[in-house]
């Protein structure tokens, strides 16, 4: 892998992490803004796991619930695609969220209208706006939901922190009070977030491998021992110490961690390809990691480097040798 | 005024201690140095215990037990370390109160700098060497010149700026009426004056000879120990313990609802607005030793470092506050040894601030 390509992965997996934590913000910002000023309008989960009326699973970023029998499946999208066949595919997940959803905070998980909110990054609004218009009116794309579509961003200062701005470009929600507050500019303070964000560092889309590896290696593993050293640690033991401090969204039925399993053991396997740990042979789900390696640079930086250059050998080698079996970087979706 | 009798040592060490400095200022450029630190564990087991493997590594250390009853022992050692120039031995005094540790030593500089401090720095955390801020080393000054009714002047000042810049204000020609050298609170108000503040300071008036410095060392050249044990050694160990409470419970482990408790760092004036600066304290932290970070923000428009304790497997996060202030934030573990050591190398490595708990300062 040459200089050039490495620095072009690494800066390729720096924006995606970088997007991932704005969405936490955006998550973290909206549950704080509603939490303390909506009355009817409340935040009822991140990322719960809703069922279309076919059985079909939907997983929206934000739900909110009004006072009313209705609420709203929300979609935060950090970046759309630019090429318009890819936009659309990208898009078309919002024709789910039009269907019947269940699983609401209601006798029986029903509502009997719902709309769907767009939060779509302030830099792609203006290109992304006026194709959704197009497709919706020639029947490329059917929401058969209400669609409210915003525009989000944060506005970054060195003296007053950030700031999350939202606003509403098209369509009106059902819930006046939530209407009324997109359509001003809502600004909403991040800086006085700083202690809940300590606790919600996932929201529970699913985040870059190199993400969650930071968070294991840098916080998660010091409930481990008093001493920086090598240790042996479970799938579960990791689970558990994720439970208890990143703490869930929302209290509703089957919510109990913002963190996934998948998540901890594409991580874990991520560990091992770049040998900071290794999975114990006779019982997978255990761990070697080799805290006492000295790591002299910026940690994610050093994952990142290394798991770029992994995901090039094992390129090669499927290049080379197409018939072996192949663990490639897809086994914790790196790409 | 009399002396509280918990700063008196007793009479037998108060003899031993006096005898050693006198016979130890006779020398020519004699001195006694002090390195004060803060342990709760017995000088015996830090010696014998895990850190004794470091120490051993490039040092040698013996020692014997001089004098001790049930709340102070006197032990005398000799250390001798083999750098990649010198071969160095010396001997020095461990005295203990407990959580209070002094080593006490007349041997040259180069002993003290070269074996005696890394000593104490392989102690950590079990050990941890105390650190004060420059407006405590003039209200020292300032209560050992009311209460000895001396007039203190100073011969020499190192002050630090911002990113531990330093510069000096020296008094070194021989000047024959010591009236001619000016009083210590101008050397504060000087440093001040240049945006920096005191780091070390020697003074001198009526039969005393000393510097102090925000490291916890004091260096005497003329006077009594027992003088220099009260009215500083001892105070400040007293004032780090007082600075480090702030630290004390803020791993969320510890805490019944694993709540997070951040703490402000308050700097006296807007040194954020510069993104320079903000960009350079990246570089500070990343240079930090014995850690491993992750830069989230890395100066622009502000600063957001995650820091890994290597010491004792302990972390944090750190990050800019408005435009005077940083705020470390604990995480799952955080321990106050970690964060008495982070906040000893921002001192030293960028600027001194006070700290408060984040929360209440909010409230």
């Amino acid at each position: 892998m040459s200089d050039e390509e490495l620095e072009n992965c690494k800066q390729r997996r720096l924006v995606e992490r970088e997007r991932y934590i704005q969405t936490v913000w955006l998550t973290l910002g909206l549950k704080h803004y509603l939490d303390s000023h909506a009355k009817q309008c409340r935040f009822l989960s991140a990322e719960p796991i809703f069922h279309t009326d076919k059985g079909l699973e939907i997983r929206p970023d934000v739900v909110l619930q009004y006072d009313s029998d209705s609420g709203a499946l929300c979609e935060i999208k950090t970046s759309f695609p630019f090429q318009d066949n890819f936009l659309l595919e990208a898009l078309k997940q919002l024709e789910k969220y039009g269907q019947s959803a269940i699983g609401w905070d209601t006798n029986d998980r029903t509502v009997e209208n719902h709309d769907v909110i767009l939060f779509c990054d302030i830099l792609d609004i203006n290109r992304v706006l006026p194709k959704i218009k197009e497709w919706l009116d020639n029947g490329q794309l059917k929401i058969s939901e209400n669609l409210v579509i915003c525009e989000w961003g944060i506005v970054q200062s060195a003296k007053f922190g950030d700031t999350l701005l939202v606003r509403k470009r098209q369509g009106d929600a059902r819930c006046k009070e939530l209407n009324s507050l997109f359509s001003e500019d809502l600004k909403i303070d991040l800086q006085n977030l700083i202690v809940e964000y300590e606790k919600c560092r996932f929201t529970r889309k699913e985040p870059p491998v190199e993400y969650t590896m930071e968070q294991i290696w840098l916080y998660i593993f010091t409930k481990i021992t008093e001493k920086f050293e090598a240790f042996e640690i479970s799938i579960n033991d990791i689970l558990e110490i994720a439970y208890e401090y990143y703490i869930p969204w929302s209290n509703i039925k089957g919510e109990y961690s913002q963190v996934r399993e998948t998540w901890i053991k594409k991580a874990m396997k991520a560990f091992c390809s770049i040998d900071l740990a290794k999975q114990n042979p006779d019982d997978k789900d255990k761990y070697k990691v080799f805290r006492d390696k000295e790591i002299d640079k910026d940690f994610l930086v050093y994952i990142i480097e290394r798991l770029c250059r992994k995901m090039e050998e094992s390129k090669l080698k499927q290049t080379i040798e197409p018939n072996k079996e192949q663990r490639t970087m897809e086994d914790f979706q790196l790409s | 005024m009399s002396i509280p009798t918990e700063d008196v040592l007793p009479i037998d060490i108060d003899m031993i201690m006096n005898e050693i400095t006198r016979l130890s200022l006779k020398k020519p450029w004699g001195s006694v140095k002090i390195a004060t630190l803060f342990s709760e564990a017995n000088f015996e087991e830090l010696i014998s215990g895990l850190l004794a493997e470091k120490i051993m590594k490039s040092a040698e250390l013996q020692y014997r037990v001089v004098g001790r009853n049930d709340n102070l022992a006197l032990f005398n050692c000799t250390a001798f370390r083999r750098t990649k120039t010198l071969a160095i031995r010396g001997s020095f005094y461990a005295l203990q109160k407990k959580p209070f540790l002094f080593f006490i030593t007349s041997e040259r500089n180069v002993f003290f700098s070269k074996v005696l401090l890394p000593l104490s720095r392989a102690m950590f955390p079990t050990a941890i060497r105390t650190f004060v801020q420059s407006e405590d080393l003039f209200q020292l000054l300032d209560k050992f010149s009311r209460e000895k009714e001396i007039e203190l002047r100073y011969t020499e000042v190192v002050s630090r700026k911002m990113f531990g810049k330093a510069f000096f204000d020296r008094r070194h020609e021989k000047r024959v009426d010591p009236n001619t050298y000016e009083l210590f609170p101008v050397a504060f108000r000087r440093s001040r004056e240049q945006e920096g503040r005191v780091d070390r300071i020697r003074v001198f008036g009526n039969g005393y000879d000393f510097s102090i410095s925000r490291n916890g060392i004091v260096k005497i050249y003329k006077g009594d120990f027992k003088s220099f044990y009260r009215y500083f050694a001892l105070e400040f160990v007293e004032r780090a313990i007082r600075r480090w409470k702030v630290f004390e419970k803020r791993s969320r482990i510890e805490l019944p609802q694993k709540e997070v408790r951040p703490i402000l760092l308050k700097f006296d004036s807007n040194v954020f607005e510069d993104v320079s600066v903000r960009k350079e304290l990246v570089n500070v932290i990343s240079a930090y030793s014995n850690c491993e970070y992750s830069i989230i923000h890395e100066g622009n428009p502000y600063v957001y470092v995650a820091v890994l304790d290597r010491l004792d497997n302990s972390s944090f996060t750190i990050r800019t506050y408005n435009a005077d202030s940083l705020i470390v934030i604990p995480q799952i573990r955080t321990t106050k040894a970690s964060l008495v050591r982070f906040s000893k190398y921002l001192l030293d490595r960028f600027h001194e601030a006070s700290m408060s708990d984040l929360i209440n300062e909010a409230v």
